[in-house]
């Protein structure tokens, strides 16, 4: 996979979560309100939502100084330029060896995953029960099969409960026929956040979405943030709509489209024959005009949606 | 959407909803047999007009628990057509009109419905634009009220504990 797009940059070493595991799914995203973002009171985070941010690689060289640091939190976050395997090896010897640490979130952000650091993850989520969401924000590999060969072992494991794949570049239908077979295969998979990905190759769009419309599908959530609907996305989405049973929660916030009318069909398919229960479409990327009569149109019909987030869009 | 019955919670804050889209949305609430629990029209454009509409709504709509209308343009107009809605009004439980602009009229029309409701437990009228004057009114009707058990005063203009005390 080729490089992703470039760093935000951020240096604290507590991260609250992003995108991929910020918002349990099924949350409809309302908590600040009312509150102007200068203004706003402390909220308190769950254990489980914070997350200690290793920055450094110097402190990803003893195990012991991983698990004093990553303690007091439910998850890691590693951000480090070029990950090896000696770092890895840490990591996650940290994780494995402190159980009642109760870590169960990690994640790679902006890195670099070096072929050695790939193999042992690899052996790590084939084996390990205790990781319950993995991500992958921006990450890279030095081989870009690297890519395949950990999204099977993520298929594999069976504790691992939410995977996040966000800001990749899918240029090759194996992207989304490797995402396809993770959807099908994994016994545990309940969420897949493919935020921010682009699908340079639209095949592996299609690939992707065989996946969700096997009919063995078992994916509760999907989160597209920020994807771009083509003629071709938006003719898969529509299908995907109509025939998925398993999906509940799917997050469209932030989409765009070269053309109005690919989201404005997307949109429409929201009618008696779609099953998913929680909508979210903050912010689309698009004159919601467009869009607001084929949607309001399929909302008169639908049967199942119970929360729908329209947060940031124009409503005239 | 008008004929919509299954959704619960809807979220259409900062989306430039004015008192016009007010108006449809009001038609929407007042369909019967509608389901509809949670409604944010937080961070819009809703003034005196729109919150009439939205109280012609909550004269006749039994589903809605949950209103927030936070940081719109809320004065003092709309709010006696509100208050009046609020009178017969026995589904809402939550209400935010939190960083709005209510000044000492508008809150002490507010405190209107206080004896008369008893379904309505939270109510946020933080960051508005009253002061000890006009929160006279509201802290007397309030020990009439059986209802709230959550209500947020806080920045609010000049309130002091003395009138609450009172």
């Amino acid at each position: 996979m080729p490089e992703a797009a470039a760093a935000e940059g951020r240096g604290a070493s507590l991260s609250p979560p992003r995108a991929g595991s910020a918002q349990r799914q099924g949350e409809l995203g309302d908590e600040d309100e009312g509150e102007q973002e200068e203004d706003k009171p402390e909220q308190p985070l769950a254990r489980q939502d914070l997350f200690v941010c290793f920055t450094n690689d110097k402190d990803l060289r003893h195990h012991e100084t991983i698990s004093i640091k990553a303690s007091l939190y439910k998850g890691i976050a590693v951000r480090v330029k070029s990950l090896n395997h000696i770092w890895i090896e840490s990591l996650l010897f940290a994780i494995e060896s402190a159980k009642d640490l109760g870590i169960i979130n990690l994640r790679f952000e902006e890195c670099q995953l070096r072929k050695r650091a790939v193999a042992r993850l690899i052996d790590f989520c084939r084996s390990t029960n205790i990781i319950e969401s993995l991500g992958l924000i921006k990450v890279t590999f030095e081989d870009g099969q690297d890519f395949k060969r950990l999204v099977e072992a993520v298929s594999s494991n069976q504790k691992i409960r939410h995977f996040s794949v966000q800001s990749a570049a899918f240029d090759q239908d194996y992207h989304g026929k490797t995402m396809a077979r993770c959807i099908l295969e994994s016994r545990s998979l309940k969420e897949l956040d493919l935020s921010h990905v682009t699908f340079d190759d639209p095949k592996s769009f299609y690939e992707m979405a065989n996946g969700l419309l096997n009919e063995r599908c078992r994916l509760g959530a999907l989160k597209l943030r920020g994807i771009q609907f083509g003629q071709l996305e938006g003719q898969v989405m529509q299908y995907i709509l109509t025939r998925n049973k398993s999906l509940q929660t799917l997050d469209l916030s932030q989409c765009s489209t070269d053309s109005p009318e690919n989201l404005a069909n997307v949109f429409g398919k929201f009618d008696w024959s779609c099953n998913v229960k929680t909508l979210v479409a903050d912010n689309l990327n698009v004159d919601f005009n467009c869009i607001v009569e084929t949607f309001g149109e399929a909302l008169g019909a639908n049967l199942k949606l119970e929360g729908l987030s329209l947060k940031e869009n124009k409503l005239k | 959407m008008a004929e919509n019955r299954s959704l619960r919670k809807i979220n259409v804050a900062k989306t430039e909803v004015t008192d016009k889209v007010c108006t449809k949305i009001s038609i929407f609430l007042q369909q019967p047999d509608l389901g509809l629990q949670d409604l944010n029209l937080s961070r819009n454009q809703i003034a005196a007009d729109g919150l009439i509409a939205l109280a012609d709504a909550l004269q006749v709509n039994k589903s809605l628990k949950t209103l927030n209308l936070a940081q719109n343009l809320i004065r003092e107009g709309g709010l006696h057509a509100f208050v009046e809605a609020l009178k017969t009004n026995s589904a809402l439980q939550e209400l935010c009109l939190s960083f709005n602009k209510i000044n000492n009229a508008g809150i002490s029309a507010l405190s209107g419905f206080l004896p008369d409701n008893h379904t309505l437990k939270v109510l946020d009228i933080s960051r508005n634009a009253f002061s000890d004057s006009g929160f006279v009114d509201f802290a007397r009707e309030l020990a009439h009220n059986k209802g709230i058990e959550s209500l947020n005063l806080s920045k609010n203009k000049d309130v002091s504990d003395e009138v609450g005390l009172r």
